[in-house]
This record gives C-alpha cells, structure tokens and sequence, in this order.
C-alpha cells in the first residue's frame, strides 16, 4: 500500500511528526477501534484505549524499527492497552470465568447494543472464551489476519495460536448450538 | 435465523458486530487524541522545566553550602582540579553524583 509505505518512510527520516501521525491514524483508527471494542466491549473503554494506543503510537513513533508491518505495530500496542484496562479493572483473575463474566455483564448492560439474536448471542460465545482462544479468535475471525501476522501481535507461535483458534472455534459452534 | 444443528455455519453469523455504528465519534478520534497529544507534550514541557529549575536550585545550594563550609576558598579564583583536591571523600562522591546525573546536560538549560 502506497500510502503505508509513505508514513513509515516519513517515521524513519523523522519529518513532519504530527502529518505523519494523523495520516496514521485517519488510517487504522476504524479498524483498530472495532479491534479494542470486541475485547473491551464498553462503548466508553473502546473510545478511551482508542486514544491511549494512538497517543503511545505518536509518542513511540520513532522506536517503529519496520520489523513489522505497521498495522500489526498498533495492534499489539492496542492489545496491550487492552490487558492494562484489564488489569486496572482487576478483570483478569485467576479464573477465566470471572473475566467472561464481566465482560458479558457489560455487554447485556451496554446501551449501545443493537443487532438481532443470533448476532448478540455469538458475541456472547465469543466472550464466553478463555482470554488468548478470544484474542486469537477475534483476530483472525474478524479481522482476517493471518497466523504470521496475529503471532507478530501476540507473540505466541503459530502452531500454538492455530490450537487455541481450533478450540476457540469449537466452542463457540458449541455455545451456538446449545442455545 | 436457524442453525443446523449439525453443521453451524459461521457465514450466518457474518462480520456483524451488535454494536451501532460509531461515526460520529471515529470522525472525530483524531483530533480529540491530537488536542491529547498537545496537552501531555505541554505538561511535560512543565515538568521538564520545573525539573531543571529544581536541579539548578540544588546545585546553588550545594555550592553555596559547599563554599561557606570550606573558609578561605574562593570558588571564583581556584581551578576545578584544586577544587577536586580540597574536597572531602563524601563531598567528591556528591560531586561526581552530580556531574553524572542530568543535572549538569546542557541540554536541559536550553529551554
């Protein structure tokens, strides 16, 4: 992509940050939105982590090496904000079920849910899953990334992510048909 | 909508989130985390020179404790080395403390 090749030439040689930054943004926001909305689920947390991830972007813009693909970049750092508003909330917990709990309380309680059954009650499969099989499987459900690239955001080996999306896609066929 | 039983078919489901969409907000992310962006770069800013300016208090202070302590020496009209050797042990670690830490770059007087 052009455009993507243009903004990590123009990080690399350092020139005109702030262009830079919005060209990036104005570019993955919408996609990196709805990437922290399907973990954090509230309306409210998905706009706030939004503008944490893409202020620790423009702030680390320089330490972007290109090892990476860009996008893959702000996914990691998007996740990981992710797992901080977790942490804060003190969602993660020695037991999984808790973190699902909460998550699909938040959902049955967000306002902004709209959509039919069907939709609502696969979202509620979904957060029904342990946190890495509802990681991977997001990724690569709905955002259609390949293993490489959710191993470059992760940082767990492929073979390692093709189980957890195995089991993750077998729960959820479960979750679905027991309704 | 129905599901077979037994073969649940994922493309049924789609890409569909049940959420509405977010335009409104998503038109204005950008600007919203700029005007973010701006704020913090100030704050820092602040903070930055609120620190040189600490800095800069300590090392007065330390000199001018440092001068009113050791009599007959005027800082003006001694050389660093003659400075070095009439200082104490613990006085020379304090020196070098403050010669290695941030205190003394440059940079942070360049505000």
């Amino acid at each position: 992509m052009a455009k993507e090749e243009e903004i990590v030439a123009n990080i690399r040689d350092g020139k005109d940050k702030d262009k830079t930054f919005t060209l990036l943004m104005n570019m993955y926001k919408e996609r990196i939105y709805w990437h922290i909305r399907r973990l954090v689920v509230s309306k409210e947390d998905a706009e706030d982590v939004l503008q944490e991830t893409f202020v620790k972007v423009y702030f680390n813009m320089d330490k972007f090496k290109g090892h990476s693909s860009i996008y893959t970049w702000i996914y990691t750092i998007a996740t990981n904000e992710c797992g901080q508003l977790f942490r804060k909330r003190k969602i993660i917990t020695s037991s999984y079920d808790d973190s699902s709990q909460i998550l699909l309380d938040s959902l049955a309680s967000e306002p902004s849910v709209s959509g039919d059954e069907l939709t609502i009650n696969f979202q509620k499969a979904i957060l029904s899953l342990p946190e890495k099989q509802r990681l991977v499987f997001n990724l690569r459900y709905y955002d259609e990334l390949s293993y490489h690239e959710i191993s470059e955001i992760t940082g767990q080996s492929e073979s390692t992510l093709k189980t957890n999306y195995h089991y993750a896609e077998k729960k959820v066929k479960e979750f679905m048909l027991n309704i | 909508m129905s599901i077979n039983n037994n073969n649940f078919d994922f493309g049924k489901i789609g890409k569909n989130l049940p959420y509405q969409s977010e335009s409104e907000f998503l038109g204005v992310a950008t600007d919203l985390t700029l005007n973010k962006i701006n704020s913090m770069k100030k704050r820092r800013r602040i903070w930055k020179f609120a620190s040189s300016v600490a800095a800069s208090i300590i090392i007065v202070l330390g000199f001018t404790l440092f001068n009113n302590s050791s009599n007959n020496v005027d800082i003006n009209n001694i050389s660093i080395d003659d400075l070095i050797s009439n200082m104490s042990d613990s006085r020379l670690e304090e020196f070098v403390y403050m010669v290695d830490s941030d205190a003394f770059l440059v940079d942070d007087f360049n505000l």
